[in-house]
């Protein structure tokens, strides 16, 4: 055996132990409660939140085209709508998994169940309709999914109710940016009444295609739509763009951690991913929230995916009490894999 | 369904990726070189031109400072390379990672929207009044014309024919005495130039700059390569073997914008569709060919036998 393959032998075996020890005198590694920044997420990884119904924000956005197309609103002077009820959501079947006990002040407060759909009537053709409507959805996802669902479903009885009917063009970039301008552009040329778009990337990018023509663009899932750029106040956004900003009641959801862990002492963990603009505002925001409260907190952001576990083992090993989980495209399509790795 | 905006459309967006393309030719067929740094170095051309003309930065000067970062981006993949002998595609993967990175410090946010400030094309728009999309074909146009002749000139040079070579055979050109690795940085420094060029144009085209816009970039510009060759498989002449290139940027560009356009069933079966489209463009080629090798083979037959 010679000098070079003892070495990688040497070098091999020191790669192995660093991260052994490291787990070793990591203290907790045991499951830690989580709170997402919506009910989606908490279904298949968190304890608990106040969660914000993707469904009910595409119902909003769907009474906000009827007002534009069939009583004719302005779009520059409809102001960006929120949820502005948030309602408290449990999962005490996750929460006995991962040993967790929820206090049964939060369990009594705790509505059951999902909000109530909408049913939808036969207002939506597939040609010859009164209006068409594109809808550019960024990729293929729960939350965003159910925006799309809501909306449809409210435009279509808005529609019946005025003895309207209506043409949906639903296309999705699948995960692409590049398409996002394309599918875009393609509304643009079939001179669609009004563009519905379904997340950040595929809004910007409706709202400077139709900066000539001027076609209402109503956006949902958008976080921070003044930060983006989309609109020029949430009260007045000045173009010819507005919708629904799906924005969680974070302060509030940092709050119901500190009630879920019943002490003063928190430290909460927060997982971001550092390529949103949503992500990184919605940690700003808890951060904010944790200073107000007194509470201590470890930020830990993952480029993609594959970086979750890494992230979530680093904060449990920092000794946070909870991890917080923002709302964003990655981490939304990785809520299940949360739960994995947080039970070890 | 198939419209003439469709096909202004797709053409315009890729005439865009017709840079990208004619930069992975570079690195790919040029220099044999399978650099992965494009997806990471094309955010970097849009992230540089969005900051800059978010910043008051004539959007020209924009572009030129993204060619240059996007040289900084191949040199250090060579560098990492030749120096350090990391094997190609280890090496793109190594700067395609840091970048993310890099991108996001450049930007300061995952994204830019510089959708109130006037980017190249509102400023040729506003000096011909012929609406965005024309101003944008009429750009790419031009400056896809200008690149490629550029490019054939360059690589024409003594200098871009030890590029060139050493691509075609390393051991060859290090024994007439070429700097085999100063070739190769240099290639990969002015392909992934061209690669961020087509960043930011697309960041101009989009009036945005998003820190996951590169993703796919390696994709589309293998595609639109194989498809320029493919369809130019008989053209002599090296110049046109980069307008082959170009070519199938536009090619693949419009084929997925038909596709969006049509809708096929469902708006999930986008990818798959275009996976579809472009294996069939591909492959009756192939089939086409086959074909005529066998009527061929007939024919000879017959004439032996008579």
């Amino acid at each position: 055996m010679n000098a070079k393959k003892i070495l990688s032998i040497v070098l091999a075996l020191v790669c192995l132990a660093v991260p052994v020890t490291m787990t070793a005198c990591g203290g907790s590694t045991g499951p830690v409660p989580v709170v997402c920044g919506e009910t989606g997420m908490t279904e298949q990884c968190g304890v608990a939140t106040y969660g914000v119904d993707y469904y009910s924000l595409g119902v909003k956005a769907g009474d906000m085209a009827a007002d534009i197309l069939l009583d004719g609103a302005n779009v520059s002077t409809m102001p960006v709508q929120t949820d502005p009820n948030p309602s408290l959501y449990v999962n005490p079947e996750l929460a006995e998994e991962i040993g967790f006990t929820i206090p049964q002040a939060i369990l009594d407060r705790a509505e059951g169940g999902a909000a109530p759909q909408v049913t939808r009537t036969d207002a939506i053709v597939e040609s010859g309709a009164d209006f068409t409507v594109g809808i550019l959805q960024l990729v293929q996802h729960v939350a965003l999914d159910q925006s799309n669902k809501g909306f449809q479903d409210q435009l279509s009885v808005r529609m019946k109710a005025a003895g309207k009917t209506v043409q949906v063009l639903d296309r999705n970039a699948s995960g692409e940016d590049s398409n996002n301008i394309t599918i875009a552009e393609t509304f643009v040329n079939q001179n669609v009444d009004l563009i519905y778009t379904i997340a950040t990337s595929s809004s910007v990018a409706a709202a400077n295609a139709t900066r000539e023509n001027k076609i209402p663009v109503l956006f949902c899932a958008v976080t921070n739509p003044v930060g983006e750029g989309l609109v020029a106040s949430m009260d007045a956004p000045g173009a010819n763009v507005s919708g629904v900003s799906d924005i969680n009641p974070v302060a509030k959801q940092i709050e119901l951690a500190g009630e879920l862990l019943g002490k003063d002492d928190v430290k909460i963990g927060f997982l971001y991913s550092s390529g949103e603009t949503n992500s990184i505002f919605q940690v700003d925001l808890g951060k904010a929230a944790c200073e107000d409260l007194g509470y201590t907190y470890e930020v830990r952001g993952i480029s993609d995916i594959n970086d979750l576990e890494s992230a979530f083992v680093a904060l449990k090993n920092a000794g946070v009490d909870l991890v917080y989980v923002p709302t964003d495209n990655a981490l939304a399509n990785g809520a299940a894999n949360i739960h994995t790795v947080n039970k070890g | 369904m198939l419209s003439f905006d469709t096909l202004l459309t797709g053409a315009c967006q890729g005439l865009i990726w017709a840079f990208v393309a004619l930069g992975v030719f570079i690195s790919f067929r040029l220099l044999d070189f399978a650099d992965l740094s494009c997806e990471g170095c094309f955010t970097c051309g849009a992230a540089v031109s969005g900051v800059l003309i978010a910043g008051g930065v004539p959007p020209a000067l924009s572009v030129i400072c993204a060619f240059f970062a996007g040289c900084i981006v191949g040199i250090v993949t060579g560098l990492l390379h030749t120096k350090l002998k990391i094997p190609p595609i280890l090496a793109g993967i190594l700067t395609m990672t840091a970048l993310f990175s890099v991108n996001l410090m450049i930007m300061q946010s995952p994204n830019i929207n510089i959708g109130k400030h006037n980017t190249l094309y509102d400023q040729v728009n506003g000096l011909l009044e012929i609406g965005r999309r024309y101003s944008a074909l009429i750009i790419g146009v031009l400056l896809v014309i200008l690149v490629v002749y550029a490019l054939y000139w360059f690589l024409g040079t003594e200098l871009g024919c030890t590029v060139r070579a050493t691509g075609d055979n390393e051991k060859m050109c290090r024994a007439q005495g070429v700097n085999t690795d100063n070739a190769k940085i240099l290639g990969l420094a002015l392909s992934n130039g061209l690669v961020a060029v087509g960043g930011s144009m697309l960041c101009q085209y989009q009036s945005s700059a998003n820190s996951t816009m590169g993703v796919g970039a390696i994709v589309i510009a293998l595609a639109s390569i194989i498809i320029g060759e493919t369809i130019f498989k008989r053209a002599r002449g090296f110049v046109l073997r980069l307008f082959g290139v170009a070519i199938g940027a536009v090619i693949y560009r419009v084929i997925v914008t038909v596709i969006i356009d049509a809708n096929i069933m469902s708006p999930d079966n986008l990818k798959l569709l275009t996976a579809l489209v472009i294996t069939v463009a591909l492959g009756l080629s192939a089939i086409l060919d086959s074909a005529k090798k066998a009527i061929k083979h007939r024919g000879s037959h017959k004439k032996g036998g008579a």
